[in-house]
């Protein structure tokens, strides 16, 4: 019954905020200098008097009704099949909508082409059966890359949003995370 | 254990693997019984109809089935006992009784063998030969059905591309449009309808037969049925109130199924194949918004009035209009363990009444009249400045999109 929808389920528990999946991402995609399809943020949350720090790795979430597939004029994005959200840099003018309109900042401006580049799911690698760099990159295995509408069906102990994630779920994001367990979190400061 | 077979069962089988129809087959039990002969989908809808006195129902219209006692009972079509239904129709030429049987096997409905005749009109041999025959007509309607969801699977594949661009050129497209037996150039219109995600296959079957002289296209994508409508010949003026019609007849028929707490969100009209997406997109936030500030069962995005415009900003500015106005009360909330946010809101919803906000949060007007001063405070606003109310209403609109979505 549910379409097949690739994304990210990331554990949070396990994240060292290392940067690995940025850098490979950065490195596989031949991205100029400042340039990250990828970001990772120390979040922190206060419950009463506990302060408890977190790091979150997010690049574009595949969303089912994405905001940069909508805004852009120039029909330069398109979803495949398994949910992917595809650019085509042929199309793209660079006008930087989907980069503003992105809520989750998924969307970067190659300084270099001048056009909007995103994450792509590293869908050659997928074609051949391997696994995007970000995922095969971490060394702790924080970000795995599953099919939300198995998962969902499966009903696992998951969770669509985490403190400190962007509160908008009317573009249905195609991210799911283990949920936060207190004093778990390993910190690299 | 002994199954005695009658002669029409072994007749109808012979029927069926010579190639006939269900309507050839559904006939043949009229004749055998004298009776008129209905054949429905699991939606009710009827697909045949047979009747050696002249006909009452159209085939395509819904027959008013209710639900019978036997009906939870597992059918066993070669029991001598009477496994029939009975039910009663009520026409404006007064109550018309008939019997039926659900042609089901454990996990799957397929449909309904309908008589019209009471029980006490059929023979026990009558009886024999409806419950045996009915296995045929099952056996027919799964083929029929398996057929119909291969071609359905592959429509929705092409729709899906289409809704989402997902082709390289516009020569693609035009082949995939030529598969659905579609014009490239339009207009087309597109409805996005939101139901209870167990009925949505039902609901699907549901859906209107003809719009404009032509056949609607109905797909799920993402848990939701996807409706395409050809305006081909349409004159502008009339397109808005046809597809209201048309989303009426739906939700009617769907409420005519017991399918409720059903949305419909429209999006622009597409000019052409290659501009539907853009409706698409649209249509899935009338149906978000409409389901999230209750505005109605029917929603066109055009007409969504300041909602639209909010909503077409980037979300992310939206978020940091919502931060910038509530962060200090939301912080607040979190620091001291108040609601000042849900008083905020309740004190907007009731047209920044205090009588009827106090009495709506059971405190004293007294109190509510001190919390909205520490909201001003916290705000550094004026509650009773229309420009202030204004934004507070709208970031407290992107903050209710934003439970919605959580919930």
């Amino acid at each position: 019954m549910l379409r097949k929808q690739l994304g990210f389920l990331f554990d949070t528990n396990r994240c060292l905020g290392c940067r690995t999946c940025i850098t490979a991402c950065a490195e596989e995609k031949g991205l100029p200098i400042g340039v990250y399809l990828r970001n990772v943020e120390l979040h922190e949350l206060r419950k009463g008097a506990q302060i408890i720090k977190y790091y979150l790795s997010t690049a574009c979430n595949h969303c089912s009704n994405p905001e940069c597939f909508r805004l852009c004029p120039e029909h330069a994005l398109r979803k495949r099949r398994d949910g992917i959200v595809l650019l085509n840099e042929e199309r793209c003018t660079g006008c930087g909508i989907c980069v503003r309109g992105c809520p989750f900042k998924g969307v970067a401006m190659n300084t270099l082409t001048g056009k909007a580049v995103k994450c792509d799911l590293c869908q050659e690698k997928l074609d051949e059966k391997k696994l995007p760099v970000c995922v095969a990159a971490c060394p702790v295995e924080a970000l795995r890359l599953i099919d939300i509408s198995e998962v969902e069906s499966r009903n696992l102990d998951i969770v669509r949003r985490l403190p400190g994630v962007a509160k908008i779920q009317i573009t249905r994001p195609a991210i799911r995370y283990l949920p936060l367990r207190y004093g778990k979190q390993v910190l690299r400061l | 254990m002994k199954i005695s077979c009658t002669s029409q069962f072994i007749h109808s089988i012979m029927v069926l693997a010579e190639g006939h129809s269900i309507s050839f087959i559904a006939g043949a039990i009229a004749k055998e019984v004298g009776k008129t002969v209905l054949v429905t989908d699991a939606a009710n809808r009827v697909l045949t109809i047979h009747s050696p006195v002249g006909g009452t129902h159209d085939v395509g219209a819904f027959f008013p089935l209710e639900p019978g006692k036997n009906d939870k009972i597992k059918v066993n079509y070669f029991s001598e006992e009477n496994g029939l239904s009975e039910g009663q129709w009520q026409t404006k030429n007064g109550p018309v009784s008939y019997v039926y049987l659900q042609l089901k096997v454990p996990g799957s409905h397929y449909g309904n063998l309908i008589v019209l005749s009471s029980l006490r009109g059929l023979t026990a041999t009558q009886k024999m030969t409806i419950q045996q025959v009915a296995i045929t007509i099952l056996l027919a309607l799964k083929a029929q059905l398996d057929q119909e969801t291969e071609r359905t699977s592959f429509m929705d594949e092409i729709v899906y591309d289409v809704l989402y661009n997902n082709y390289d050129s516009k020569l693609v497209l035009y082949e995939k449009a030529k598969h659905l037996h579609w014009s490239v150039d339009g207009p087309y219109g597109i409805a996005v309808v939101d139901v209870p995600l167990d009925k949505i296959l039902a609901a699907k079957k549901t859906g209107p037969s003809q719009f404009n002289s032509f056949k609607p296209v109905y797909t799920i994508i993402n848990e939701k049925i996807v409706v395409i409508l050809s305006l081909i010949n349409l004159p502008n003026s009339s397109i808005k109130g046809a597809i209201t019609e048309f989303g009426k007849e739906y939700l009617s028929n769907l409420n005519y199924n017991f399918i409720k707490d059903v949305r419909m969100g429209i999006g622009a009209v597409g000019n052409s194949l290659a501009d539907l997406y853009k409706g698409y997109q649209e249509a899935k936030i009338a149906v978000e918004l409409s389901r999230a500030f209750d505005m109605g069962s029917i929603c066109f995005f055009d007409e969504m009035g300041f909602l639209k415009f909010i909503f077409t900003a980037p979300a992310e500015e939206l978020q940091e209009f919502k931060n910038r106005i509530l962060w200090k009360v939301v912080a607040y909330d979190l620091e001291m363990g108040t609601d000042l946010l849900n008083t905020l809101r309740t004190y907007v919803d009731r047209r920044a009444q205090v009588a009827s906000s106090a009495k709506s949060l059971f405190i004293h007007e007294n109190t509510l009249r001190n919390r909205l001063k520490k909201i001003e405070e916290l705000l550094d606003m004026d509650l009773n400045q229309v420009d202030h109310l204004v934004n507070i209403y709208i970031a407290l609109q992107i903050s209710n999109m934003d439970d919605y979505g959580e919930n």
